[in-house]
């Protein structure tokens, strides 16, 4: 009878485990942006670890796993989702470009706004995420890397197999995108000429439950 | 690689390298000019700092979610029935197409049931055994199972009497039948706490029914060690 593999085969699974598994959050978290959808971003992560870890002897050890398990995740979500590649809206960026200074206007006048406090705004979790969701979907590739998995650009043209050159431009629009949002929102919750504090007064329209479980 | 920012420190420069200043992707020299720029010049000095917290906001609002556990954990055991690709013999590496998929297929060769092999070597089945029903559980020590041993125990008994059978989802126990092909099946310790999908004929007997297996369809999951 053939038996499992216990001897080198347990071993490089450890090995394997050791490396790759720190980054689990990171890569379904990417695939969730990409999929938009829990099961299919599980799926997606699972057969990026079964292929990780068929092929660990290809990986260079001390190299950046994190790149080459993002590249491998990336190649998967070619093959499976080429039809359903979500494209996000066309953009005009001479305008995203135009209105730059605008923007930073905003920001300036929400500078008081803390970035621990944004995390707790739902209603701006919740814009974000639609945000890098309408975003074509190089630029929320790069975007992602950079901004939430904080990769450098060499790491993120490994992962993505493009020209570091082309990193930072897409970076550069997908940020742009992401700015005008945000600072769309924070306008838009906050009363005219404050940089408010607090909490956002409730959109029109939407009733939403408040912490304590009454209704808004 | 870290970039070189625009040359000399005017506005205009400033403004094009203020990304990868952001993002740290500046060369020291780069990075000294930066921030003597934005020492001098109060408009670009407004610009790094909005920059700065817009990055800030976007950073903490796009924050990413922990991996539902369960993922971790169905992960984890997918892994635990997989070999990576080294561990395959190396005479089937150098005349096996590089295709992976044909390797890999080769590699469930090897983990094949004497009763699969049996089939796929042609051998003409006897008249009377029809594809049974799937039965769909985890091949277990089927008294020390009912000790209440766990999978890695059951792996280390080697008590000659003890006989292996599916523990189905119902919690029934099938031996399997102690002769000809399936003898394998029924005394190979390191099968014991592996799922499976077993084909194969109900036999009665004495004590009790027993599964003749035609086929195995293993799963992934079963405990590799700790309770089944």
């Amino acid at each position: 009878m053939f038996r499992r593999g216990r001897g080198p085969g347990g071993v490089r699974r450890e090995e394997f485990q050791k490396a790759a598994l720190p980054h689990l959050d990171a890569l379904y978290n990417f695939a969730l942006k990409m999929t938009r959808d829990e099961r299919d971003a599980e799926d997606l992560v699972q057969e990026t670890y079964l292929r990780a870890y068929r092929f660990f002897d290809r990986y260079e050890p001390g190299t950046n796993i994190k790149a080459w398990l993002f590249r491998i995740l990336k190649n998967n979500s070619i093959n499976r989702y080429r039809s359903r590649q979500r494209e996000g809206e066309a953009v005009d960026f001479g305008k995203i470009e135009e209105s730059y200074e605008s923007v930073i206007s905003e920001a300036h006048r929400h500078r008081e706004r803390s970035p621990e406090e944004a995390m707790l705004d739902t209603d701006l979790v919740e814009a974000l995420d639609e945000a890098i969701a309408a975003l074509p979907s190089e630029y929320r590739e790069v975007s992602m890397m950079a901004i939430v998995e904080e990769m450098s650009y060499r790491e993120i043209a490994q992962a993505l197999d493009i020209p570091i050159g082309t990193v930072m431009s897409r970076l550069h629009r997908g940020r742009r995108l992401l700015q005008k949002r945000l600072v769309e929102h924070l306008s838009r919750a906050t009363p005219e000429g404050g940089s408010g504090p607090a909490l956002a007064p409730r959109r029109s329209g939407a009733s939403k439950p408040l912490r304590d479980g009454s209704e808004g | 690689m870290k970039t070189n920012g625009g040359h000399g420190a005017g506005c205009a420069g400033f403004a094009e390298s203020l990304s990868p200043y952001l993002d740290g992707e500046l060369v020291p020299e780069a990075r000294e000019r930066m921030d003597s720029h934005a020492r001098d010049c109060s408009a670009c000095r407004r610009t790094l700092e909005a920059e700065r917290h817009l990055l800030g906001m976007l950073r903490a609002g796009l924050r990413r979610a922990p991996a539902p556990p369960a993922l971790r954990s169905a992960l984890l055991r997918r892994l635990d029935g997989e070999k990576p690709r080294r561990t395959l013999p190396e005479i089937l590496r150098r005349w096996a197409p590089p295709a992976a998929v044909t390797v890999s297929l080769l590699a469930a060769a090897l983990l094949m049931t004497p009763a699969l092999r049996e089939r796929l070597a042609g051998e003409r089945r006897p008249a009377d055994q029809k594809p049974g029903a799937p039965h769909a559980g985890v091949i277990v020590d089927i008294e020390c199972d009912r000790a209440g041993l766990t999978a890695a125990q059951q792996r280390a008994c080697r008590e000659p009497s003890h006989h292996n059978g599916l523990r189905t989802g119902e919690g029934r126990y099938l031996p399997f039948v102690d002769e000809g092909a399936g003898q394998a099946l029924a005394r190979d310790a390191a099968l014991r706490g592996r799922a499976a999908t077993v084909f194969g004929a109900v036999r009665e007997g004495v004590p009790g029914p027993r599964l003749e297996v035609l086929r195995i369809e293993w799963l992934p999951g079963g405990e590799a060690d700790g309770l089944l």
